[in-house]
This record gives structure tokens, C-alpha cells and sequence, in this order.
């Protein structure tokens, strides 16, 4: 069949036109398609910046040894001092099944519903969480405490 | 029909009534026509495609196929909009910077909703000149001229409902003076009011207008367009028996269609670039800034109740629409041409000079 339609024959152009114009609304399709996942991927947002902090709360509130649960951010965290004074924000929620995580008082924080295990550095110690908690940052300025989460 | 396309053709087909889909798609202008549903799919498209038919896609039909395409591209960008708008007074102005200002192409979205939404209603306003001009409203074509008619109208509610959404001073004050003409009309006016829920602009209105923007409204066009297609299809296009130019419908009615949607978004890109409406600061209920008007839609109404006493206005306005929905009723005659061509001006002229009224009344 290919042989018998030589490149230059009317038959042979009309497959070209064809080709190329599949191939110019392909390209067309293509960008189109593009820009719009490109619209519906969300913006991410740029961190680090005072802006995007959460104000906590006055550092003298929090005692060494004392944590806190703070719920008004975009996602719940734990804000921990340990008896040296050092500040650390983890997420309260479990990598595993977004459980809400408790603090046990020491240096771990537990998931109620699969039993995963994190300590304070948000490493995984036991149960099934498959991954760590990401560490959030803590500023102190002026006596305040900001946290990004 | 051992090539994989036709086998899973072929395994579809016994599992899906294809001709069944294909017929209820090409119902919304594709082809036009009959479609025998009991034929496997191949089958009916070979003979849709090969059935010559009257070109709905030249002028003068071919308003109503882009009015159909125009609704079409209105909802697909008002869903990627609703990826990121948020209705409440709170978050809804920073959700409308989300999108204009952060989201890739957020901004060229917006300005071809906003432009795409004006272009709607002129040409479906347009459409109902032209099936005056020929007449397409006599025995038995009524129902294409009163479906026409409500798509106007269900359209220009989608146009209020839809400017609030920005929630800035522009949308904000000019819902307002929107609101100030609907109250005026009976009947037309209070079912918006009722809908809306009060006449103040608040909380309420903006969650009562999303929804109706977002969800009645276009969901309401979309089954009056099914069954003005379905119509038009009982009845014929009007002239085709004049035009008797017949064509198949693959390749040459595809591509002038295909032409066509081409023009009209080229058409709406050119002006979301050259004329893009901007975003004003946040709406703010203790400062009306200066030289706000309702949309132009609504400016001959709103020059009309302004001119005219109290309660005149808004009656006349109301009659008026009656009539204009009835008209296949009211004039059942043919001939008298003449006359009507005389009332057709001088509706227009009246529109256009109410309309200027309107808009230099808060200049």
C-alpha cells in the first residue's frame, strides 16, 4: 500500500496536510491542556516571612518542661519546651492517617489510632507512620514566639 | 474490524448504547436531524456525517450556535474560577487576588469570563433581533422565540449575580444600583429580590448569588438551550427551504463550526488583553465612589426608572418583557412588515437613548 503512493502524488500530499494539521491541533491541545493544569496546580505560597508566622503567644507563658497544642493555624501543632529552654513545633497530625497526635508528657508524641510513635525530633520510632514529621520553625522576637506551619 | 479501536468498539457497543450518547450529543447542534438509535454507532455517525443538511453555521443562523459555544467556554472558565473563589464577604475579594494575582494565567481566566459573560448576552440579545427581523417567531417556530427570549433574560441574572463576585467597589456598588432597577419591576423584580434575600447587599446575598450563578442559573440555560435545540430540530431551520444550499455535515460543517469557535475565542482573548476590567479595591459598604453604573444590560432600565415617576417605570418595564416573551401570540398576522420594522427601530432608538440617560445619570 505505502509503496504504491509515492511522496509527491495527490494522495501522497493529502496524507501530509493531514499530518500536519493533526500534529499543529496536537501541539495547540497540548498547550492548552498545560496552561490549564498550570492554573489548577494551587500557588505555593512563599514561606519563611513574618507574614505567613503564627503568633503564639508571649515566651514567659510557656514554662521549660510545659507543651501546648495550638489550633489556630491552618493545620494544629505542638509547641514543646524542653527543661533546657529549647523551643520545637511539630504538626500534631500523623503522616500515617492524619490522626490528631497527643504528647505524652516526656519526649514522644503517640497516635491514638494506629499506635505510631514520633519523638522529638519527628522521627518515626514505632507503628506504621511511613514517614517523619517535618520540624516547623520557631522565631522568638521580642519576647513573642512565631511559628511558620 | 479486528484493528483494536474496532474491537473495543465493538466491546463497548454491546455493553453501552453508543448511538444512544452519540444521538443525545449531536441534540446540541452537532447534526442535525434524526438519528436511528438502533443502528450501531459506525453506522449512524457514517450517515449523520454523510446527510446533507442546511448550513446552520452561516448567517444568519449561525448566532445561535455560537450563543451555545459561548456558554460552553462561560462554563468551562467558571469552573477553573470556582478552583479558587471562596463566596463569603470575608475571603472572597482575597480569593479573587489568588486568582488574578498568584495562579498561573489566574488573570487571563478572569478577563475571559468577564468578557466572555458580555459578548453572551449582546449576541444573544443579537439573536432575538434577527429571528424578529425574519420572523422566525410565527406558526409553528413560537417556542424558538420564547425560549430565546428567557435565555436573555435567565442570562442577564447570570450577568448580576455573576459581577458581585469580585467583591470590590465596583462589583459592590453597581449590584447595588442592579438591585435598585430589579426592586422596581413587579413580578420580574420581586422574584429576584426573593431570591436573593433583601435588598441589602450583605453576607446573604453573596452566598445566594454564588449559588445561583454557580448552580440554578446555568444549569436552567442549559436545559432551556437542550430544548430550544430540540425545537429547532422538530420544526427545521427556518429559510432552509429558501437557502437549499445543502452540505454534508463532515468535513464542511465540522470545519466551519470549528472556524467559528476559533473567531470567537480569538475574538475574546484580543479583548481580555487590549481591555481587561480591572479589580478594584475591596468592597467597602461606607464609601460609594463616584461614576458607578449597573451593567450595560441594565442601563436602558435604570435610565428608564430614574426618568419616570415612581412605579411608572418599573410597570412599564415589566409590560414590556411580557410582550416581549408573548410576541408569537400577540401578532399572529404575516405581512404588516413595514409596521414592524418601524416598531424595531424605534425600540431600539428608545434602548439606546434610555441606556445613555442611565449611564450619565451618576456620571
Amino acid at each position: 500500500m505505502e509503496a504504491q503512493t509515492p511522496a509527491d502524488s495527490p494522495q501522497g500530499r493529502r496524507r501530509f496536510f493531514k499530518g500536519l494539521l493533526a500534529g499543529l491541533a496536537g501541539l495547540w491541545g497540548t498547550g492548552l491542556l498545560a496552561s490549564l493544569a498550570l492554573y489548577v496546580k494551587a500557588p505555593r505560597r512563599p514561606g519563611g516571612s513574618l507574614d505567613n508566622a503564627v503568633v503564639v503567644g508571649l515566651l514567659d507563658e510557656l514554662p521549660p518542661g510545659q507543651g501546648q497544642m495550638i489550633t489556630g493555624a491552618h493545620r494544629p501543632f505542638w509547641l514543646l519546651r524542653s527543661r533546657q529552654g529549647e523551643l520545637v513545633a511539630l504538626p500534631a497530625v500523623c503522616t500515617h492517617r492524619r490522626c490528631i497526635l497527643q504528647w505524652d508528657g516526656g519526649s514522644q508524641l503517640l497516635c491514638p489510632c494506629h499506635q505510631g510513635v514520633f519523638d522529638l525530633n519527628g522521627n518515626v520510632l514505632a507503628g506504621p507512620p511511613p514517614r517523619a514529621l517535618d520540624k516547623l520553625a520557631v522565631t522568638v522576637k521580642g519576647g513573642r514566639v512565631y511559628v511558620y506551619p | 474490524m479486528s484493528t483494536p479501536k474496532g474491537r473495543l468498539l465493538a466491546w463497548l457497543e454491546t455493553r453501552l448504547n453508543l448511538t444512544e450518547i452519540f444521538s443525545f450529543l449531536s441534540n446540541f447542534g452537532l447534526a442535525y436531524g434524526d438519528i436511528d438509535t438502533r443502528k450501531p454507532l459506525r453506522e449512524a455517525v457514517d450517515e449523520a456525517f454523510r446527510k446533507p443538511l442546511p448550513s446552520y453555521a452561516q448567517w444568519p443562523q449561525v448566532l445561535g450556535l455560537l450563543t451555545f459555544g459561548l456558554f460552553l467556554f462561560q462554563a468551562l472558565t467558571g469552573v477553573l474560577l470556582a478552583f479558587y473563589y471562596q463566596p463569603a464577604p470575608a475571603t472572597a475579594y482575597d480569593s479573587v487576588l489568588t486568582i488574578v494575582q498568584e495562579a498561573t494565567l489566574g488573570w487571563y481566566i478572569h478577563q475571559m469570563h468577564y468578557w466572555g459573560s458580555n459578548i453572551l448576552i449582546a449576541l444573544l440579545l443579537l439573536r432575538m433581533v434577527r429571528l424578529f427581523l425574519h420572523e422566525v417567531y410565527r406558526a409553528p417556530r413560537e417556542l424558538v422565540w420564547v425560549l430565546g427570549g428567557l435565555l436573555v433574560l435567565l442570562s442577564v441574572y447570570a450577568g448580576i449575580s455573576g459581577s458581585l463576585l469580585p467583591w470590590d467597589q465596583q462589583a459592590y456598588w453597581s449590584t447595588i444600583r442592579s438591585l435598585e432597577v430589579l426592586a422596581e419591576l413587579p413580578f420580574f423584580g420581586w422574584l429576584a429580590d426573593f431570591l436573593v434575600g433583601g435588598l441589602e447587599v450583605q453576607g446573604l446575598t453573596l452566598t445566594r448569588f454564588y449559588i445561583l450563578h454557580v448552580v440554578l442559573l446555568p444549569l436552567s440555560m442549559f436545559v432551556l438551550f437542550y430544548l430550544h435545540f430540540a425545537a429547532v430540530r422538530r420544526v427545521g431551520l427556518s429559510r432552509s427551504q429558501e437557502a437549499a444550499q445543502l452540505r454534508p455535515l463532515y468535513p464542511d460543517h465540522l470545519v466551519d463550526l470549528a472556524t467559528l469557535l476559533f473567531l470567537i475565542f480569538g475574538v475574546i482573548l484580543t479583548l481580555a488583553v487590549l481591555a481587561p476590567a480591572a479589580v478594584q479595591p475591596e468592597a467597602d459598604p461606607f464609601s460609594s465612589p463616584a461614576g458607578i453604573h449597573p451593567p450595560w444590560y441594565l442601563l436602558p432600565a435604570f435610565g428608564l426608572i430614574e426618568v419616570l415617576p415612581a412605579g411608572v417605570g418599573g410597570g412599564l418595564i415589566s409590560a414590556g418583557l411580557l410582550v416581549f416573551l408573548a410576541l408569537p401570540f400577540l401578532d399572529r398576522t404575516p405581512g404588516r412588515r413595514p409596521l414592524a420594522l418601524v416598531l424595531l427601530a424605534l425600540v431600539l432608538a428608545a434602548l439606546v437613548w434610555l441606556g445613555y440617560t442611565g449611564y450619565t445619570l451618576r456620571g
